[in-house]
């Protein structure tokens, strides 16, 4: 009798109760724990994305390129809307594989509660894991879209350096934490009121020129700073100056970072205070 | 021996929310919106699907849980699960659960068998590296090997289940929860399913908490089974004495009279309904050609404006055979504070043989119900009436109804 005792108070026990108090690293555990479950909806959506299409994996390449050849060809005779000495077509792909991540990620998050209600009903998991499974499926498409970058830049001869290269790591775990900030936000809102899901769409197509995607953030002028409050624009800057080799710009690297930060806090709270009522009202 | 389970004052309450208001036309919800664009048309209402609930459970105890549809049992896994959260009182878990409230969980259609398995059982809390030790006995005990790179979407429902209930069943937690998941699947793979289960606990000592509305399942199963009635724990015990009382509280609902207990707390509420036979005795087996009687006592324990007393009478089939309201005039009633009594004759020949269901309430007519209640069944069987020689009591139909036959020969 004593050694089962003994053996029960070992196991890490479990309190289920009323309370939803925060705790961001027994939340952070959670999620670790569950890490395969991650793994595998993560490789679920993949795997069922393309199926039954023609073309399969490549829509994740033409997406972005037939977004780049239509303001290539409507904006390109314009003129100089860049500061650049680097190539237009270059110049916006770069600019719109980051900008679709982004998209991608929040507008598939924000209604993967939803589409996730049998799970969420039956079985008990972090729920904030739907949503950034979502995210790494989008995460791993930017892989053939950036080699696809890489092969643009060798045919127009601007090869990136070593060093650019590193700095895209922490440029793409920004965006990434932003990504997630907003979609687990915009998630939890979608549970209760599904009028995200029509309101996302929108926000998504006209953030992309307030964004500077098709046009430099210094062609602006003195208005630039207004863009600083688009926590991607910073990001998109950053990314270009790392590829192309152009002068980094810290500082709205910096503030895209704190506002990484600050998105990634906000939403694991605001989800996790309002996870609870979840099974319930879906 | 400290329970691998502890559940203290378990309480979950629900919102319901209604329209304060029914429409009839378009128009009618148009204009009250233009009358009133800021008016709260939505009524809050609390509903306790489970109170005050207490119960310990031992390691390798297999715990069965029955009780009437809506009774909390389905909440109460879900609490126990994780699932959903109480609102108050506390679940103590000391081991790793598992919780199976449907087979195939998370299945896509578009993956194959094989994938399905490990995505399955990583869902219900298995690791890849467990699933892939346990994937030849899984498929050994769903038998689909033949198909198992096909997408599960050209399965058939049985295999389908098989193959779900085969992942569920390997899973190793210490805490085991099972919804009326067996009872889908045909009769011998639930018995497999049964011996699978019953293997669990006895050779592996897990412990299991079961709902079923399968008497046998439980019997054959559980060793401790918890009654809940109304979200009440009714009674805890050994199982064949709890599943006898069960039986009994059931027969009870089969008796003439209906004792209410009502635990949403509300301005009135019905406390006794009964049936009285022609001879004024109580009973719910009548024949078609007496008149009987339907006797509803309640309480208003608040005043009440433009209420009324609703009688219900629906059949087997849930078709609502007669409903009407306490007062013929036509007009909402006042109800002061204190205890009524009303009595509704029904008079001989109104309903065929056949088994009848009666639910009373007190409502607001289009806005809410106050209380309601389901009263005592009762049966009409036959009669040695004079028109019963023809058919032997035998009429079709469910009205008995004696119409006026006017025929003229020319």
């Amino acid at each position: 009798m004593d050694n089962t005792r003994t053996d029960l108070d070992k196991v890490p026990y479990r309190i289920i109760e009323p309370s939803t108090r925060f705790r961001p690293f027994v939340e952070i555990r959670d999620i670790w724990h569950h890490r395969e479950l991650m793994y595998l909806l993560t490789w679920r959506d993949y795997k069922i994305r393309y199926k039954q299409t023609l073309i399969g994996i490549a829509w994740a390449i033409c997406q972005p390129i037939l977004a780049t050849i239509a303001f290539v060809v409507v904006f390109g005779r314009f003129g100089d809307i860049t500061d650049n000495a680097i190539p237009y077509i270059l110049f916006v792909y770069s600019g719109m594989i980051i900008w679709q991540y982004f998209a991608n990620s929040v507008t598939e998050s924000s209604g993967s509660l939803v589409a996730s209600r049998q799970m969420i009903t039956k079985i008990y998991f972090p729920r904030i894991i739907i949503p950034l499974a979502k995210i790494s499926t989008q995460l791993i498409d930017l892989v053939p879209s950036s080699i696809i970058l890489l092969i643009l830049m060798i045919y127009f001869g601007t090869i990136p350096s070593i060093s650019g290269i590193a700095l895209v790591i922490p440029i793409i775990i920004s965006l990434t934490l932003t990504s997630a900030g907003v979609g687990v936000i915009l998630s939890a809102i979608n549970v209760k009121y599904r009028d995200v899901q029509f309101i996302v769409p929108y926000f998504v197509q006209l953030g992309l020129f307030l964004s500077p995607v098709i046009y430099s953030s210094v062609t602006l002028g003195k208005y630039h700073r207004l863009l600083l409050i688009n926590p991607v624009s910073g990001v998109i800057d950053s990314f270009r100056a790392a590829i192309f080799g152009t002068v980094f710009p810290i500082q709205s690297f910096a503030i895209s970072c704190a506002i990484a930060l600050i998105l990634g806090i906000v939403g694991l709270y605001y989800f996790v205070k309002s996870e609870s009522a979840f099974s319930d009202i879906i | 021996m400290k329970p691998i389970i502890e559940i203290n004052n378990l309480g979950k309450r629900y919102p319901i929310i209604h329209d304060k208001v029914r429409y009839g036309t378009l128009r009618d919800t148009i204009m009250d919106f233009a009358r009133h664009p800021l008016a709260r048309r939505k009524i809050h209402e609390d509903f306790w699907a489970l109170k005050d609930v207490n119960l310990n459970i031992e390691r390798g105890d297999i715990v069965g849980v029955i009780g009437k549809n809506g009774a909390g049992k389905s909440t109460l896994l879900k609490i126990i699960a994780g699932i959903t959260k109480p609102t108050e009182g506390n679940v103590r878990l000391y081991g790793r659960v598992s919780s199976l409230l449907e087979v195939g969980t998370g299945f896509h259609p578009e993956l194959t068998g094989r994938e399905n398995i490990f995505l399955n059982g990583v869902i219900l809390g298995m690791t890849r590296k467990e699933v892939a030790k346990k994937f030849d006995e899984i498929l050994a005990f769903a038998g689909i090997a033949k198909f198992l790179d096909t997408p599960v979407k050209h399965y058939s429902s049985g295999m389908y289940v098989r193959l779900a209930f085969a992942v569920a069943a390997h899973l190793e937690p210490d805490i085991l929860i099972v919804d009326e998941v067996l009872a889908v699947g045909d009769a011998e793979f639930q018995k497999k399913c049964l011996g699978k289960m019953e293997d669990i606990s006895k050779k592996e000592g897990r412990t299991i908490i079961f709902v079923s509305h399968n008497m046998q399942a439980i019997r054959l199963l559980c060793n401790n089974t918890l009654l809940l009635d109304g979200g009440i724990s009714k009674e805890v015990g050994p199982t064949n004495t709890i599943i006898e009382l069960y039986q009994s509280v059931n027969e009870e609902s089969n008796n003439p009279v209906i004792f209410g207990n009502n635990h949403v707390e509300s301005p009135a509420q019905i406390t006794k309904v009964s049936i009285y036979n022609s001879a004024n005795d109580l009973s719910n087996i009548l024949n078609t050609s007496e008149d009987f009687n339907i006797e509803i006592e309640y309480v208003v324990k608040q005043n009440m404006v433009a209420s009324t007393l609703v009688f219900i009478v629906s059949n087997d089939d849930n078709i609502i055979l007669h409903s009407s309201e306490s007062d013929d005039t036509g007009r909402l009633k006042r109800y002061k504070i204190g205890h009524y009594k009303t009595r509704i004759s029904i008079s001989k020949y109104t309903f065929n043989v056949g088994k009848f269901e009666t639910n009373i309430s007190i409502q607001r007519p289009c806005v809410d119900y106050i209380c309601k209640v389901n009263g005592p069944s009762f049966e009409i069987v036959g009669s040695n009436d004079y028109r019963d020689k023809i058919f032997g009591g035998q009429h079709w139909g469910i009205l008995a109804t004696i119409l006026k036959y006017n025929t003229e020969y020319r």
